[in-house]
């Protein structure tokens, strides 16, 4: 071999080392970086100048390029579980907030309120003359109504949150949506110069990473390094372009933002993540636990009234009093009239009836009437149905949110054991270079002294 | 060749340089494969093959120690070369002795010695290509291992003992 034929091999080697050692540098300079993949120096031999003469070494090695080590299939199995993760985890949220407002069991929740305010009429039945006892139901009934219209207010409350959250999620999309249209101009520029841009599609992934927790999305890699990603089969970004998202407001959806497309409007289409999750939560779930909570204190509303009406004040001529105003549970209270005199309290059946609390009892026995879910439960059954239902449903949640957010833990490990950075690690593999390196050079110290006493002392 | 000299029988020239000739060719045997190892060497280092670099350092040992087996047996003939010409050990040159023996056997006996360093030329250079990539080499593996300890700051065990380290960041030193 030529002198310089084998210096050209040492300098291509040292070259392609160090090249190694900055890219194991830049690893370990990222070690703590979320979404880093580890990269990896790929090189190649270069052949002997003369292939003709067979038998000859090589002229070493030379850098062909890095590579990022990732698992893209472990990448599409995570995205997916993430989807899921992001719905349930919303569904948690919201159920838990709603088991919150609720407040069941406890003081302050709609059952002890509807007991404490039937209780109240037996007492007003037991001494209908006594004008505290007629006090106390007007109190019971109040906080009756104070406490369905806070819960009442609550779950609208989370509706309208739901919907706020909906229109950040959406700003979010698209502002991941022009990260990675940016992102992948970059890249394309870069690869078409033969930079294979791992950082930048680093960053890349980990936009979609959080796009796949917001929405359901899809995506492909095109052969120039672009990614194009798509909701419910309409392009979100092809290239550097991207056809954003846009909401707008629906009056007969409440005035609710729908999501749509910027381009023409047309409805998105996505059940998953966590913007299917806030939109179902938004206008599924919320309003039907609304409408069950509004069932009991309607229809124990109605009935009170109705049977208050048929009962006599304490002069036992005034009648046809209703005992609470308003339509549902967003606006009940007691009849201000009745609150301003508490002698209307139509205790008595029969007009003129001194000391008869006959419609008392009655308006109290309401507590076990089987006046819900079509004549076969009580208040208090249906509403002990609705916050067990709840409750079952909440578990349910909690355990797919749990159940998601360990498979995409797994597979997080999984990916970082192909593509985190572990110092240990390379601490070890650099000392066994180390040594093997000390090794060899200690071995070629002996042969040059055997060659020295060989070739100067010898022929 | 001189009169009077013995250079027959089992302590005669012409057996002792047909043992210093069987040295010399069994040393350039050995060198070549010194040579095939060395050429393994530099792949291997290019390479950052440390396995392999292994293997090859322990194949080395194992042809010295044989390399110096047959150095044992060239010093002996050597010797008793001299004890039969008078040569003394500095003089005792191929070219030297080659003089002392007929046209056959100091043609083989030169042509033995004129490869062996042929061959042994090739190994220095190719030994000193692998010098210069090891020390190469080694040079940023140290710098790699500074840069390591920095990163892994306190979390390493050294002759000294065990350094106070994270649950996740432990490492350790061979040379400790």
């Amino acid at each position: 071999m030529a002198l310089s034929v084998g210096l050209n091999s040492v300098m291509r080697a040292l070259l392609a080392q160090q090249q190694a050692l900055d890219v194991a540098s830049h690893n370990v300079a990222n070690v703590n970086t979320p979404g880093y993949s580890r990269q990896r120096l790929r090189l190649a031999s270069v052949p002997a100048s003369n292939p003709s003469q067979p038998g000859l070494p090589g002229n070493g090695v030379q850098v062909i390029g890095t590579e990022r080590i990732r698992n893209i299939f472990i990448d599409f199995q995570r995205r997916g579980q993430e989807q899921a993760a992001g719905y349930y985890a919303v569904k948690t949220d919201s159920l838990k907030l709603v088991e919150t407002s609720l407040g069941e069991p406890g003081e302050s929740g709609l059952r002890q309120a509807m007991n404490d305010f039937f209780n109240a009429w037996r007492d007003v039945a037991n001494d209908p003359e006594q004008s505290a006892m007629r006090s106390a139901v007007v109190q019971a009934g109040t906080s009756l109504g104070f406490t369905a219209t806070r819960i009442d207010g609550q779950l609208r409350s989370m509706r309208d949150d739901a919907n706020r959250r909906v229109a950040a999620t959406v700003t979010e999309i698209n502002g991941l949506a022009d990260q990675i249209a940016s992102i992948n101009g970059q890249i394309i520029s870069l690869r078409g110069i033969g930079d294979p841009a791992g950082d930048l599609t680093d960053r890349r992934d980990h936009s979609i990473d959080r796009l796949s927790r917001l929405v359901d999305v899809q995506y492909t890699e095109t052969a120039s390094g672009s990614m194009t990603v798509s909701i419910g089969g309409r392009s979100l970004v092809s290239g550097s372009n991207v056809r954003g998202l846009t909401t707008a407001t629906n009056a007969a959806n409440n005035n609710y933002l729908d999501v749509q497309w910027a381009s023409d409007g047309a409805a998105l289409s996505s059940a998953t993540g966590e913007l299917g999750g806030l939109i179902n939560q938004r206008d599924v779930d919320l309003p039907q636990r609304l409408a069950d909570f509004n069932a009991v204190v309607t229809q124990l509303m109605a009935d009170v009234n109705t049977a208050h009406a048929t009962g006599f004040a304490r002069d036992g001529v005034t009648t046809g009093t209703a005992f609470f105003t308003g339509s549902d549970a967003s606006d009940i209270a007691v009849n201000a009239a009745v609150t301003g005199n508490i002698d209307l309290v139509g205790a008595a059946s029969l007009a003129g009836a001194a000391g008869d609390g006959s419609n008392a009892l009655g308006l109290a026995d309401l507590q076990w009437a089987k006046t819900m879910g079509g004549a076969t439960q009580s208040y208090d059954e249906f509403y002990n149905s609705l916050v067990t239902s709840l409750g079952v449903d909440a578990k349910n949640a909690q355990t797919l949110a749990d159940a998601q957010a360990l498979s995409v833990q797994q597979l997080d490990q999984l990916q970082q054991s192909e593509a985190g950075v572990n110092l240990d690690e390379e601490m070890v593999n650099i000392v066994q270079f180390q040594r093997a390196y000390q090794a060899a050079a200690r071995v070629i110290s002996v042969i040059d002294d055997m060659l020295d006493t060989l070739i100067n002392r010898t022929i | 060749m001189t009169a009077g000299r013995e250079t027959d029988g089992p302590f005669g020239l012409i057996a002792a340089a047909a043992a210093l000739t069987e040295a010399l060719a069994g040393q350039r045997e050995l060198y070549a494969s010194l040579l095939a190892l060395a050429h393994r060497e530099e792949t291997a280092i290019v390479a950052s093959d440390v396995a392999e670099l292994t293997r090859i350092v322990d194949e080395k040992e194992a042809l010295i120690e044989h390399v110096n087996a047959l150095e044992t047996e060239r010093v002996t003939a050597l010797v008793a070369i001299a004890s039969v010409t008078g040569i003394d050990g500095e003089g005792a040159t191929l070219s030297a002795i080659s003089a002392l023996l007929d046209d056959q056997a100091a043609s083989v006996l030169m042509e033995c010695g004129l490869g062996l360093r042929a061959c042994a030329q090739a190994v220095r250079e190719a030994n000193e290509r692998n010098a210069l990539l090891l020390r190469g080499s080694r040079e940023l593996v140290e710098r790699w291992i500074s840069y390591l300890r920095t990163a892994l700051t306190g979390a390493l065990y050294n002759a000294a003992g065990a350094t106070a380290a994270g649950p996740t960041r432990r490492a350790f030193e061979r040379s400790a």
